[in-house]
């Protein structure tokens, strides 16, 4: 183990000496933990997107039965907490046979949760692109799927950026979670050298850091994408 | 597999003890998280840079890393200074700065939401900072905060499922001391996601009401 | 009374005012006219220090405008605004509105701020609207609480900002009614606004501004009928019917 002295031991009182090698010394794993949390987040938000648009249609269509699956789905998964929701998939289902992987379970959760919050802000945006446009594309001969997919949708996600953006802020955030089943990604990068090492102060420190700097790269993203392709209406 | 019907009956006023003190860290770390997050907020209005930065980097510190990672640091990593905080408190304080960077960001958004013309007039009537902030500013961007700090105070009672990992006793721990002994996650953990969304629904759906109710223009 | 010197105000690459110099004098009523973007509504917010110029130099009332001595909100006191956009307080009665500053700035009784504030809404045209909030009233009636509430303050000046642009044809009349009466009574205004039969009946003086400049400047009948400049008078001929 790294046994670098502190430089300046009047910080830390109880003569717990600060050893940043630590976190040097298994940079690979943090890499590799911070590549994961990239990875699941980058999945969950493509699909968890479509989930959204997909809902989001669901919830606006003229048929009952649609509309009432999605709200009890949005309204279902906005109000209970993703951790409970991940141990229901990692923990519950094998009770009933399905027995899915952490990645795989982390995922799913992840993707639902965000699929959730995505289909209210996606919702807000379809109610926000004028009705002219719908009646201009069938005017043009468009057919309904068509307009939808052609014209009312990439106005509806252009409109919606700046909230999708924060959903997926906070997805990345969330992602933290799956630690607690064991996916390997940095937050179980932290505690599972913290149990080996017990140099909490610089292995959470040091994990606050990256998702940190993750954080601040996404958020820049998307101020660089609102900026080129949000508008309001 | 037969769905235990009951084992939930059985273990429902244990899981209900735990849901006090859901309710109760939810409703300290609101209290202390918005005091400190307006605090945060309006010293982040500054034009002295020796407030704002330090001030504008905590807010960022608080708001853009995960909740848990904030525990695990206040609970595992603080002792290395000589500050050893139990599970709840530690989960108390870790929230409270969440909350608090958060609220901090919802005064931003409300005060920036005002139009410039309520300051402009404030000023030509020959009112100070003091004075504008107090009558004109702070109450009308209040009235724009209570939805957005609605949300906040719903996000932070799912949240609160968070402190279990660090061991704290509340609804989620209750329910994973329950699967301990009998095995029996399905059902448990559907109760306990049940119970969490007989408390925050009402509040979702009221929320959106408050929401709607402010078209009035301020 | 206000005597500005050459004064230049950038935002950014942009030069909203150029080297403007003027003086209004005691009980004048001048109307600044100009296409948008000319500096007037700039020019107008310099004088309140509402924006802070970059060089040369205001002095009001013998006060100079950006002496750091100087106690702007003293001095703000003295000067009322009245703004485009009403700019009203939404969560304050119409009452309240008038009399918030009174009592907090000019550190009046609630009781003397009342009985100011009702003679002001009489005067103005609206005094069953006191206890109303704004958004229960037309822009017109907005404008006019706006105008008596800076009057309450009891200023040496008032300043308009396109006091009637945002408001529907049918009320800019109440309004400017409004204004003629305080110009009639010897008030010094200083107005900026497209009305020009306003500016013919009550201005002493016209200044027509463009490009952050004061192109010309003279009596209505003078500037309207004989334009020296050719600015002047391609303006007045898009503006005038």
């Amino acid at each position: 183990m790294g046994l670098g002295k502190s430089p300046n031991p009047i910080l830390f009182p109880m003569g717990y000496q600060l050893d940043p090698s630590i976190v040097i010394k298994h940079l690979p794993l943090f890499l590799k933990g911070v590549f994961l949390t990239v990875e699941i987040s980058f999945f969950a938000i493509v699909i968890g997107l479509s989930i959204g648009i997909l809902a989001a249609v669901a919830r606006t269509s003229k048929f009952k039965i649609l509309n009432l699956i999605s709200a009890v789905y949005v309204e279902v998964f906005r109000n209970t907490p993703l951790l409970i929701q991940i141990f229901i998939i990692f923990f519950g289902l094998p009770g009933i046979g399905i027995k899915l992987s952490p990645y795989i379970s982390g995922l799913t959760a992840l993707v639902l949760y965000v699929g959730a919050y995505n289909t209210e802000v996606i919702r807000s945006g379809l109610e926000a692109v004028p009705r002219g446009q719908m009646e201009a594309a069938k005017s043009l001969g468009l057919t309904g799927v068509q307009a939808f997919l052609y014209i009312i949708l990439p106005q509806t996600v252009r409109i919606s950026l700046p909230a999708l953006g924060n959903n997926w802020v906070s997805l990345v955030k969330n992602s933290s979670l799956v630690s607690v089943i064991g996916m390997v990604e940095l937050t179980w990068v932290a505690l599972d050298l913290n149990a080996l090492t017990f140099r909490s102060f610089e292995l959470f420190g040091a994990a606050t850091i990256f998702y940190l700097i993750l954080i601040f790269i996404l958020i820049n993203i998307q101020n660089f994408v609102e900026r080129r392709f949000a508008y309001k209406t | 597999m037969k769905f235990d019907f009951d084992v939930i009956a059985k273990n429902l006023p244990y899981l209900l003890s735990g849901v006090k003190f859901t309710i109760a860290l939810a409703c300290l770390v609101i209290i202390l998280g918005t005091f400190l997050g307006v605090i945060f907020g309006i010293l982040k209005l500054s034009k002295n840079r020796l407030i704002r930065y330090p001030v504008s980097f905590i807010v960022e510190l608080t708001r853009d890393t995960p909740i848990i990672m904030q525990m695990f640091f206040i609970f595992f990593g603080l002792p290395a200074l000589g500050i050893r905080l139990n599970t709840f408190p530690s989960a108390a304080l870790a929230m409270s700065f969440f909350a608090a960077g958060n609220t901090a960001e919802i005064v931003r958004g409300a005060i920036d939401s005002l139009p410039t013309g309520q300051f402009d007039a404030a000023k030509s009537l020959g009112m100070n900072y003091l004075q504008m902030m107090i009558y004109v500013i702070i109450p009308q961007a209040l009235r724009r905060m209570l939805p957005p700090m609605m949300g906040l105070f719903t996000t932070l009672i799912k949240d609160t499922s968070l402190a279990a990992i660090i061991g704290a006793f509340e609804l989620t721990r209750a329910g994973q001391e329950i699967i301990e002994r009998t095995f029996r996650s399905l059902e448990i953990y559907l109760v306990v996601a049940a119970i969490y969304f007989i408390i925050c629904y009402p509040l979702s759906y009221y929320t959106r009401k408050v929401e709607k109710g402010r078209v009035t223009g301020f | 009374m206000i005597e500005v010197r050459d004064i230049y105000k950038s935002f950014g690459k942009v030069k909203a005012l150029n080297g403007v110099s003027a003086t209004i004098k005691k009980g004048e009523v001048v109307v600044i006219i100009g296409p948008s973007g000319s500096g007037k509504s700039t020019f107008l917010r310099c004088l309140n220090s509402l924006e802070k110029i970059d060089r040369g130099t205001i002095i009001i009332d013998n006060i100079p405008l950006t002496a750091s001595k100087t106690n702007i909100h003293k001095v703000r006191e003295e000067i009322g605004m009245v703004f485009q956009q009403f700019n009203l307080f939404p969560h304050l009665t119409v009452l309240r509105n008038i009399t918030l500053a009174q009592i907090k700035v000019r550190k009046r009784s609630q009781e003397e701020a009342e009985r100011i504030a009702r003679d002001l809404l009489l005067k103005v045209g609206i005094p069953e609207k006191a206890d109303n909030y704004p958004f229960q009233l037309s822009g017109g009636q907005q404008q006019r609480v706006a105008i008596a509430r800076a009057l309450a303050m009891q200023p040496k000046i008032m300043l308009f900002d396109e006091p009637t642009s945002a408001l529907d044809p049918e009320m800019i009349g109440e309004v400017l009614d409004v204004m003629k009466n305080l110009a009639k009574e010897g008030m010094t205004m200083a107005v900026v606004s497209h009305e020009m039969g306003f500016a013919r009946e009550v201005a002493s003086r016209v200044i027509f501004m463009d490009e952050g400049k004061i192109v010309e400047e003279g009596t209505p009948e003078r500037l309207f009928e004989h334009p020296r400049e050719e600015r002047t008078r391609t303006f007045l001929s898009k503006v005038l019917k």
